[in-house]
C-alpha cells in the first residue's frame, strides 16, 4: 500500500502540470479577493476595490508566466542534474553499470528478436489494399472422408466457386511448385508459386518495382510474364530496379520479369515466401500442364477470396454451400457430399505457428523477468551501499520524492541503454534467424523475411520501460526510505528487510530458471528422439543424394541414360552402388505425390473415388541401397524394369489396413480408376519416414520406374568410405554422359537427413538456448545475494570464529539460507514447470511433457548452478580472519 | 513618487523568509506581514512576490501546502523548511556584516583616516 502510494506520488509529480496553472490561477485570485476585500474595508466602493487591487497586483499575467518560469526551470534543471548526477554514478560503477545494462539488454532483446518473428509470420497484415477482406476459402477432398481440410482443394472447386459465387469480387487460386532458374550458366531450383491469372488483382496492392501483373496481361496469348518476390530480388538481382521489363531464363524458356512485389508479401505458408510467382497460363506454356476442370481432385490449390465490400462472412459462406451442393450433384465421382467455408484471412494467417510462436513469446519473456529480478536486486544492493549518500542527502533537505526520482532516473538511464542494446540485439538477430532456420539447403529458397517495423520497435520500448518500472520501482522505493533514524541504527533491520526482498527475488529467478530449463530440457530430448528415431532406412551409412534434370526426348534415350549413368558411377572406385527413384525420403516434395487407389471388394467412395496412397517409382537396388527391409515377398528387380511389369511394393502399413486379415502378397490393386491399369502386390516392406521424423506411419506404395515424362530423377550412391570423396568423380561422369545436364541437389545422405529435423532442432535450440540464459542470470542473482548476505555478516561471523566457532559451523551458518531460498524456488518452478510443459504437448516428439527424467535433470542442473553460484561467496565466509572482521566497519 | 524605500535587488528574498519565519502565511499574508514589519516603508509590486516564492519553493527553502485560511477560504501556505530557515540565519548574518561594514564606512570621519 505504502509502496502503491510512493508511485502515486511520482507519477502525479510528472504529470500534473494543468493541475500546477490551476492552482496557480487560484492563488493569483485568491490575493485579488483578499486584497479588494482589505481596500474596501478602508472606504472603497466594490469596483474601485476590485480595480485597485488589480492595479497594484501589476502584469497578471507576466508574473504568470514568471512563475510558470520559475517552476519549470527548477523541474528541467532538476531533470538536467538528476542525469547528469545519474550518469556519474553509473561511470563510477562500470561492473555495475555493465552487468545491469547487458543483463537487460539480453533479456530485451531475447523479446525484440522472438516479437520481430512474431510479427512476420503472424501479425503483419497481408500487404494489399483491404486486409480485412481478404478470406481463404476451405473444401473437402477426396482423401479427407468429407470433412472441410487444409489440404488444399481441386481446380474443379475453384473453377466452381470463381464461376458462381456473388460474395466475392475476386477469387484466386496459389499453388507451391518447383522451378529451375538459370543465372549466369547455372541452374537453381527455386521455390515458384504458380497462381490463377487474377491473383494479383485480387490480392497484391502495388509493386515496389516494375507493374502488378494483370489477368489481362497474364492471359494474353504470346507473353510469358511473372513476378517476383521481394527478398528474391534482393538477393538474387541485388534489388536491381532495372530488371522487370527484362527476361530471365525459367525452364529453359524466356520470361518476362513484370514487376516485384512488396516487402512481406507471401504465400500461404509463412516459413516459405516463394522466389517467383507465375500465372497459370505462363505456367502451362513452360511446362504443358494446364489444370481444367476435368483435372479432377489433383493438383491440390489453395484458394483465396476478396469479399465484396459490405458482404457479411456468413453470407459468403451461405453461398459456398450452394456452390458445394451444386458440385456435389454435378461432379457426384469426386464431390459427393463435399464442403466449402471461408475464414478470415486474419483468423488462419500463420495457424500452424501460433501455438509455437506464444510458447517462444513466454519463455523470452520470462527470461526478461529474470533479467528484471537481478538488476532490481543488483540496485537494491547498490542503494544498501549508497544508504550514507542518501542519508546525507536527506539530511541536506532533499525530499523523499526528490530521492525517488533520482533513483528512478538512474534507473531510466540504465532502460535507456539496455533498450538500445537490446535493439541492436533485435537487428542482429533478425540477419542471423533466416540462416538458423528450417530453410532448404539450396541457396535460392527464401526464409522467413523478420524485420524491423515500427510495431517491433514499440514493443521493445514497451518490454523496456516496463522493466524500468519493474526492476526501477522495488528498490527506488525501498532506497528513498532511508531515514536518519535508520542511518543511527546502521546494522539494524534495514539488511533484513532488503535481503527478504532480494531473496524473493532470488526464489522467483530459480523457479522461473527451472521453467526455463525443464521446456528446453524436453525440446532437446525430443531432439534426441528424433535424432535417434528409425527413419525405416539406413540414415547414417555413407551415401550420396543427388538430384538431376534433363531433358529426355524419348523413353529410349531416359533408359540409355539411366542405364549408362549408373553403370558409369557403379565403375568409380569406392562406389559400392546405386538406385534411382522419383523422390528420396525428406525430399522437397514433402511426403510426394497421391494416387487414387481402388481394391477389389471395396464398398462406398472407397469403391467408386479410391484411396488416396502416397507412391514413388523406384529402380531395382533401391530397397537394398536405402537399407529398407523387404519384411515379405521380393523387392523390384531389373527384369520388372526392362518388361515395365505392373508389380508393386507396399509398405507395412499398406498392408495392415488394405488387407488386414489376409496376406497382401499376390493381391491386386488398380490404380487411377476403378478400371485403371492393374498392379500385383509382390512385396511388403518396412514403413519409412516420408515427409519427417515426426509423421504418423501412412500406408505407401513403390512401383517400377516405368516410361513417362521423367524431367528430374533422384539418385542415391552407395560408397565404402566417406561420400564427398567420390563427389566429383559422380559428377564429372554425369556431365560427360550430358553436357546440357542440371545437378539441382548434391548432397550426403547424412547431411539431407539432418535437415529433415531442422525443426526440432530449431525449437530445442531457441528454447535451450533462451532457458541458457535465463540460468545464466539466475546464477548470477544468487552470486550476488549470497555475496550481500555474507558481506553484511563479515563482523558478525569474525565474532563468532573468535569466539571457537569452527568452519564447518560457519558454513552451516551462511548456506542455510541460500539453500533454503534455491529449495523454495525449485518447489515453487516444479510446479510451474508442471503445468506449462503440458503446453508443449504438440512440440514433443517421443517423450512425454511430464518426463521424469527431464524433470530430474532439470532440478540437478539448476541445484548445481545455483550451489557452484552461492559457493564461492560462502567459500569467502570461511576465510574471514577474526582482526580484519573486527576492524570491518 | 511616495516617500516608500524600493527594495534593493535580491534582498526580496530575505524578506519573505523573514516574514514566513515567524508563521506559515498564504501569499497575501506575506506581504501584509512585509508591510507591517516595515511599517509601510518598503514598496513592492504585489505580483512579483509570487515568482520570488517559486523560486523558493524550487530551492526547497519554503513548503508550500494547501490549507484553509482564517476566513475559511482554500489558500496556498508556506513555510520554511530546515534548509530555509538555515539559509535565513545565514543570509541576516551576512546582512548584519553588509550593513556594519557599510556603516563603518559611511560613519567615518575625516581625522580617522
Amino acid at each position: 500500500m505504502k509502496t502503491l502510494a510512493r508511485i502515486r506520488a511520482f507519477t502525479h509529480f510528472l504529470f500534473r502540470r494543468s493541475e500546477v496553472e490551476g492552482e496557480m490561477e487560484e492563488e493569483f485570485r485568491s490575493h485579488l479577493r483578499r486584497r479588494a476585500q482589505d481596500l474596501e474595508r478602508q472606504g472603497l466602493s466594490r469596483e474601485e476595490a476590485e480595480r485597485q487591487a488589480r492595479v497594484e497586483f501589476g502584469g497578471y499575467q507576466s508574473y504568470k508566466e514568471e512563475c510558470r518560469e520559475a517552476l519549470g526551470t527548477r523541474l528541467l534543471g532538476e531533470f538536467i542534474a538528476d542525469v547528469r548526477f545519474g550518469l556519474r554514478q553509473l561511470r563510477r560503477n562500470p561492473g555495475f553499470t555493465i552487468v545491469a545494462v547487458l543483463t537487460l539488454a539480453l533479456g530485451v532483446g531475447a523479446n525484440t528478436a522472438v516479437f520481430s518473428l512474431v510479427d512476420e509470420v503472424w501479425l503483419r497484415p497481408r500487404p494489399v489494399p483491404h486486409p480485412e477482406r481478404v478470406v481463404r476459402i476451405f473444401t473437402s477432398n477426396p482423401s479427407s472422408g468429407g470433412e472441410i481440410s487444409r489440404a488444399g482443394s481441386s481446380y474443379l472447386d475453384y473453377y466452381y466457386i470463381s464461376r458462381g459465387s456473388q460474395s466475392f469480387s475476386g477469387v484466386a487460386c496459389f499453388q507451391m511448385r518447383g522451378g529451375l532458374l538459370d543465372t549466369h550458366g547455372e541452374s537453381k531450383l527455386v521455390d515458384v508459386a504458380v497462381v490463377s491469372d487474377n491473383f494479383f488483382d485480387v490480392l497484391a496492392a502495388s509493386a515496389a518495382a516494375g507493374h502488378i501483373l494483370t489477368a489481362a496481361e497474364a492471359g494474353a496469348p504470346g507473353t510469358l510474364t511473372v513476378m517476383l518476390s521481394h527478398p528474391f530480388w534482393d538477393d538474387q538481382f541485388h534489388a536491381d530496379g532495372g530488371l522487370p521489363g527484362k527476361p530471365v531464363i525459367l525452364n529453359g524458356r524466356h520470361v518476362v520479369v513484370a514487376g516485384v512485389l512488396p516487402r512481406g508479401f507471401r504465400g500461404t505458408d509463412p516459413t516459405v515466401t516463394p522466389n517467383i510467382w507465375i500465372p497459370l497460363s505462363t505456367w502451362g506454356v513452360l511446362t504443358g500442364e494446364r489444370p481444367t476442370p476435368e483435372s479432377g481432385s489433383s493438383n491440390p490449390f489453395d484458394l483465396f477470396g476478396s469479399l465484396r465490400p459490405g458482404v457479411p462472412l456468413p453470407q459468403a459462406n451461405a453461398e459456398l454451400a450452394v456452390i458445394a451442393a451444386r458440385l456435389a450433384r454435378e461432379h457426384p465421382q469426386t464431390n459427393a457430399g463435399g464442403r466449402m467455408m471461408c475464414l478470415r484471412e486474419s483468423q488462419v494467417q500463420g495457424e500452424g505457428l501460433r501455438g509455437f510462436s506464444l510458447i517462444l513469446l513466454a519463455i523470452s519473456g520470462l527470461v526478461l523477468l529474470v533479467a528484471c529480478a537481478n538488476v532490481a536486486s543488483l540496485l537494491i544492493a547498490r542503494a544498501d551501499l549508497r544508504r550514507h549518500e542518501f542519508v546525507m542527502r536527506a539530511a541536506l533537505g532533499a525530499g523523499r520524492r526528490r530521492l525517488l526520482r533520482q533513483l528512478l532516473t538512474e534507473a531510466g538511464l540504465l532502460g535507456a541503454a539496455a533498450t538500445a542494446g537490446a535493439l541492436l540485439i533485435g537487428i542482429w538477430a533478425d540477419a542471423v534467424l533466416p540462416k538458423v532456420l528450417p530453410q532448404i539447403d539450396l541457396g535460392a529458397a527464401t526464409p522467413i523475411d523478420a524485420h524491423m517495423t515500427a510495431r517491433v520497435l514499440w514493443f521493445s520500448l514497451g518490454a523496456g520501460l516496463l522493466s524500468v518500472f519493474a526492476f526501477g520501482g522495488v528498490p527506488a522505493t525501498q532506497g528513498s526510505a532511508h531515514s536518519l533514524a535508520g542511518a543511527l541504527n546502521q546494522q539494524g533491520r534495514g539488511v533484513t528487510a532488503r535481503a527478504s526482498v532480494r531473496s524473493v527475488l532470488v526464489v522467483a529467478q530459480v523457479a522461473i530458471s527451472l521453467v526455463l530449463v525443464v521446456a528446453g530440457g524436453l525440446l532437446v530430448r525430443s531432439l534426441m528422439n528424433a535424432e535417434a528415431a528409425d527413419p525405416g532406412f539406413d540414415a547414417h551409412q555413407n551415401m550420396l543424394v543427388l538430384d538431376f534434370a534433363a531433358d529426355f526426348r524419348t523413353d529410349q534415350a531416359y533408359r540409355a541414360f539411366v542405364g549408362e549413368a549408373r553403370r558409369g558411377i557403379e565403375s568409380i572406385p569406392g562406389v559400392l552402388g546405386t538406385a534411382v527413384a522419383m523422390r528420396i525420403p525428406f525430399g522437397l516434395s514433402g511426403a510426394g505425390a497421391t494416387l487414387q487407389v481402388f481394391v477389389a471388394g471395396a464398398t462406398g467412395r472407397a469403391a467408386t473415388v479410391g484411396i488416396a496412397v502416397h507412391l514413388d517409382h523406384v529402380s531395382d537396388n533401391f530397397f537394398e541401397m536405402m537399407g529398407t527391409p523387404i519384411l515379405r515377398g521380393r523387392a523390384i528387380d531389373p527384369h520388372d524394369l526392362q518388361t515395365d511389369a505392373h508389380v508393386m511394393v507396399i509398405n507395412r502399413t499398406m498392408a495392415g489396413r488394405f488387407w488386414p486379415s489376409e496376406d497382401a502378397i499376390g493381391q491386386y490393386v488398380r490404380l487411377q480408376k476403378p478400371d485403371g491399369p492393374r498392379y500385383e502386390v509382390i512385396g511388403i516392406a518396412e514403413d519409412c519416414k516420408n515427409a519427417d521424423y515426426v509423421e504418423a506411419p501412412m500406408p505407401y506404395l513403390y512401383t517400377p520406374m516405368g516410361l513417362g515424362d521423367y524431367g528430374e530423377l533422384e539418385m542415391v550412391v552407395k560408397t565404402a568410405t566417406d561420400p564427398s570423396s567420390v563427389a566429383s568423380q559422380v559428377r564429372r561422369t554425369l556431365l560427360s554422359l550430358d553436357p546440357g545436364l542440371t545437378m539441382v541437389y548434391f548432397n550426403t545422405l547424412r547431411e539431407h537427413v539432418r535437415m529433415a529435423i531442422a525443426n526440432e532442432r530449431i525449437s530445442a535450440e531457441l528454447v535451450a538456448a533462451l532457458g541458457a540464459l535465463g540460468l545464466l542470470l539466475a546464477a548470477v542473482g544468487l552470486y550476488g545475494l549470497t555475496s550481500y548476505l555474507v558481506g553484511s555478516r563479515t563482523q558478525e561471523i569474525g565474532i563468532r570464529m573468535a569466539l571457537g566457532a569452527t568452519r564447518s559451523s560457519i558454513l552451516r551458518l551462511v548456506t542455510f539460507r541460500s539453500l533454503a531460498l534455491t529449495s523454495l524456488g525449485l518447489a515453487i518452478g516444479l510446479a510451474v514447470a508442471f503445468g506449462v510443459a503440458s503446453l508443449l504437448r504438440a512440440l514433443l516428439f517421443g517423450v512425454a511433457p511430464h518426463n521424469v527424467f527431464v524433470f530430474a535433470i532439470a532440478v540437478a542442473v539448476l541445484a548445481l548452478v545455483t550451489g557452484a553460484a552461492s559457493f564461492v561467496p560462502v567459500l569467502r565466509a570461511t576465510r574471514v580472519s577474526p582482526t580484519e572482521a573486527l576492524h570491518h566497519e | 513618487m511616495d516617500n516608500r524605500a524600493r527594495i534593493l535587488p535580491g534582498t526580496l528574498d530575505l524578506l519573505i523568509l523573514k516574514a514566513v519565519s515567524l508563521g506559515p502565511l498564504h501569499g497575501y499574508g506575506v506581504l501584509l506581514r512585509i508591510g507591517q514589519i516595515s511599517k509601510g516603508a518598503l514598496a513592492i509590486e504585489q505580483g512579483a512576490l509570487y515568482p520570488a516564492l517559486f523560486r523558493l519553493v524550487g530551492q526547497d527553502l519554503l513548503k508550500a501546502t494547501w490549507g484553509i485560511s482564517d476566513n475559511n477560504q482554500r489558500a496556498k501556505f508556506y513555510e520554511l523548511t530546515a534548509a530555509g530557515r538555515k539559509r535565513l540565519r545565514q543570509e541576516i548574518e551576512g546582512w548584519d556584516r553588509l550593513v556594519a561594514a557599510i556603516g563603518t564606512v559611511l560613519s567615518t570621519q575625516q581625522e580617522e583616516i
